[in-house]
């Protein structure tokens, strides 16, 4: 249900993939005010782009827990498919651009 | 025995998303810019990996005392490490930082010299961009041409 919410938002965010940022990193959710998006590269994890989406929808930051998808390092992440905990789901939830479909 | 380094060093050395990297770029404390110099010494047991976001992050950081640190380190990095390198050194911008990129701008990976490139314009100067004007005729790879054009184009 979440994840159906969130995709049909998608439209007003903007996704790219990248080849190589210079720095090894695999992705970034930086973005300016207003204009949510996000960047994986060609080294991301399988769980790279929903890391970076969570960072937008629901502003989620990091955890230290490798069971957790918003460890800093998602290839670290030691028993896939990684959890979200009900707090960061209900940040998703709460998140303003997500809505029912 | 893996080198230690401070708390934020350590984090920033491991992660793979950038959103873990912002603040130590805006707020590095002196001895958080010695631990990442430290990563560039030959004898410091990193990896390539640790090196490279090393590198990257003296750029970002704009600690210009790095750049000829950096281009010491060159011949010990890999394809990455020298990518950042390129990065770095076209943003710390001193003279001896032009000369290395010019270098990198020959480099035998193409990512590289495009990187090499980027620099080039960052630099922006004559000279500079007389190297990159020299890569979009002369670079071996189209896309390498394609992106030393791009850099051409917004500088003129």
């Amino acid at each position: 249900m979440v994840n159906s919410q969130i995709f049909a938002r998608m439209r007003v965010m903007q996704r790219s993939h990248i080849n190589s940022d210079g720095g090894g990193l695999r992705g970034c959710a930086a973005h300016p005010p207003g204009r949510r998006g996000f960047w994986v590269g060609s080294s991301a994890s399988a769980w790279t782009w929903v890391h970076e989406l969570t960072h937008i929808v629901g502003d989620n930051s990091h955890v230290s827990n490798t069971d957790n998808l918003m460890i800093n390092n998602t290839g670290t992440i030691t028993n896939a498919p990684p959890d979200l905990t009900n707090t960061q789901c209900a940040r998703i939830v709460g998140d303003p651009n997500v809505e029912s479909c | 025995m893996m080198a230690v380094f401070s708390e934020r060093v350590q984090t920033v050395l491991e992660t793979d998303c950038a959103h873990t990297i912002e603040e130590i770029v805006e707020k590095p404390t002196d001895t958080e810019i010695a631990d990442l110099i430290g990563v560039l010494d030959a004898k410091a047991d990193v990896t390539p990996n640790q090196r490279q976001r090393a590198v990257f992050l003296l750029g970002r950081m704009g600690h210009k005392k790095a750049a000829p640190l950096i281009i010491t380190a060159l011949p010990r990095l890999d394809e990455g490490g020298r990518i950042a390198a390129a990065d770095a050194l076209g943003r710390l911008a001193t003279d001896d930082a032009e000369a290395a990129v010019v270098n990198l701008a020959h480099d035998v990976a193409p990512q590289v010299r495009k990187f090499a490139a980027r620099a080039l314009a960052r630099i922006g100067k004559p000279t500079a961009l007389g190297h990159l004007r020299g890569m979009v005729d002369g670079d071996a790879e189209p896309f390498v041409r394609a992106a030393a054009g791009k850099m051409l184009s917004r500088m003129e």
